[in-house]
């Protein structure tokens, strides 16, 4: 019993494993009746942009990418939801993008349209009813595949120029204007760390704009996104087991690996490493936890907003506190 | 039919696990090359099944994708059949022994069991270490064979295989040349696409808005 359950579990990580690449794949050589041409994309954006120009646009952009846990931009898992709602306020003249699905090539959510969104619907439906149930594990799996694919040399460029549109789309959607040069952050939580820094590579390209990427308990390779951004901060908990994942199975994260594009942006300053509290990876005591508190009394996930705004302050992207705003508003940070 | 896919799937496990008696059933029985040459079959169009990544980037069309998936297979046969008689030559010069060519090229044959594997390959991050595990399985699987052909110890069979090896190279940059082109010219036929681009290239061209 026991070992044809084993085997089952194996045969369908393989199977989740080998059909991970399909769907970019697919994309790239238009077996879904489009064949991606980013040169065009790109002109008609520009073109509809500076046409679109009267508009007043944020001084700055932060795209969340959430982690392997969703289903699609729209569905976020419920303490993502909580978190991003406490954070938006806090952005100032910032726009917050959060209706990004990195792991689809199309932002086709796992509900949206194709082949087994009813599977999907259904797993989404056992999820309400039981949030720790094991089928909620399914996507999971399926996610974390994807972010496999962004790191694979093979399967990562078509993967992470297709996230990379669709972030493109998810900020002229708020009003974006590429050419613009506004600044744009993308705030990584887990597999959506490795994602941001995929993405990083061909984003950096559409858009010509200063580009930064904020993790936090990502799992990254060494990834050629590193070197297209200006700065890369990556936070985690001590106690936050999945994360510790990142720098073992990625060789280009090992300390030897001197040359790898991760170890030469730590060098050169633009890659900081910091823990930043007790906090697990997912479930009670987790980055976005507002139930639990540090011993200063500070909820877990406003700790968390705290060193994402510390970082957009430092960046210059985010105006101080003043006294009079920590006096109105009870808040620290801006 | 189901006899032979019986056999088939046999040999593979037996030839997987290093195991003698599939040495001792090849050299018995000289019918077991058309389960050889199964395997060796196999072997190609799986392993060209996990190298697809780039047949897919330069947009093959499915039906000559399928083709090439088969083709891939006999060309294996061809290379596969180039690479024994390359560790036979080797072998008779090294040992004493002359074993038949017939049962160097099945034992050598046996050595493809673990590229069967290969569509493993595709699987994302860890594809490119199953390939070099898959690799040096067969490169044990083919030491095992010229130890069985040749009654020789593991040293002697490892030396012979790279002895095999070298002399295959030198075959390739020399008089197998105007064959290689052929073979190059065979697949760009099949494709309908000469496969000169990778991935990094036509993603970097399309990321800088240069129109492919």
């Amino acid at each position: 019993m026991i070992a044809t359950l084993l085997t089952g579990l194996i045969v369908l990580t393989l199977l989740c494993a080998l059909l991970a690449p399909l769907e970019s794949l697919g994309w790239w050589a238009g077996w879904y009746g489009y064949t991606p041409d980013l040169a065009l994309d790109l002109a008609q954006a520009t073109a509809a942009d500076s046409a679109a120009a009267h508009h007043t646009p944020a001084q700055h952009y932060l795209v969340f990418l959430s982690g392997i846990g969703a289903i699609s931009g729209a569905a976020l898992p419920p303490d993502e939801i909580r978190f991003l709602d406490a954070l938006e306020p806090r952005l100032q003249q910032s726009a917050l993008v959060r209706d990004v699905f990195p792991y689809s090539v199309t932002n086709n959510g796992l509900n949206g349209q194709r082949a087994f969104a009813r599977f999907w619907r259904w797993i989404e439906y056992m999820r309400l009813k039981n949030p720790e149930g094991l089928l909620a594990g399914l996507i999971c799996l399926r996610n974390m595949f994807q972010v496999a694919v962004s790191a694979d040399s093979r399967y990562g460029p078509v993967f992470n120029l297709g996230v990379a549109r669709e972030i493109a789309a998810g900020l002229r959607r708020r009003g974006y204007l590429v050419g613009s040069n506004t600044p744009v952050t993308l705030l990584g939580w887990s597999g959506g760390g490795q994602i941001a820094l995929g993405a990083a590579t061909y984003l950096s390209g559409i858009l010509t704009a200063p580009l930064r990427v904020i993790s936090i308990g990502g799992v990254m390779a060494s990834d050629p996104g590193l070197p297209r951004v200006i700065h890369f901060d990556h936070f985690y908990g001590t106690r936050d087991y999945v994360e510790k994942v990142g720098p073992v199975v990625f060789p280009g994260r090992w300390p030897l690996a001197q040359a790898s594009y991760w170890n030469q942006a730590r060098i050169a300053g633009r890659l900081t490493v910091s823990a930043y509290g007790p906090f697990t990876h997912i479930g009670a005591g987790c980055y976005f936890d507002f139930d639990q508190a540090l011993p200063d009394g500070t909820p877990y996930g406003e700790r968390t907003i705290e060193v994402i705004v510390e970082v957009l302050t430092r960046e210059g992207l985010l105006h101080a506190a003043t006294p009079r705003f920590q006096e109105e508003t009870g808040y620290g940070y801006p | 039919m189901l006899e032979y896919l019986h056999y088939l799937q046999r040999a593979i496990g037996l030839a997987l696990m290093l195991r003698p008696e599939v040495a001792e059933a090849v050299e018995r029985y000289p019918e077991s090359g058309r389960v050889v040459l199964g395997i060796v079959f196999l072997a190609g169009a799986s392993m060209l099944l996990g190298q697809s990544v780039v047949l897919i980037v330069n947009r093959v069309r499915p039906l000559r994708f399928l083709l090439s998936v088969a083709v891939n297979g006999l060309l294996f046969i061809v290379s596969g059949a180039v690479w024994a008689v390359a560790l036979w030559l080797a072998g008779r010069w090294l040992f004493a022994i002359e074993p038949s060519l017939g049962l160097t090229l099945r034992l050598v044959g046996l050595s493809f069991a673990p590229q069967v594997f290969g569509f493993l390959i595709l699987v994302p991050y860890a594809g490119p270490f199953i390939q070099r595990v898959l690799y040096t399985w067969s490169l044990l699987i083919a030491v095992g064979a010229v130890q069985f052909s040749f009654k020789v110890g593991f040293f002697a069979g490892f030396v012979c295989v790279v002895l095999g090896w070298l002399l295959l190279w030198l075959l390739t940059i020399s008089v197998g040349r105007p064959i290689m082109a052929l073979h190059d010219r065979l697949v760009r036929r099949i494709l309908g696409t000469p496969l000169d681009a990778s991935i990094q290239d036509i993603v970097a061209a399309l990321a800088k808005g240069e129109r492919r």
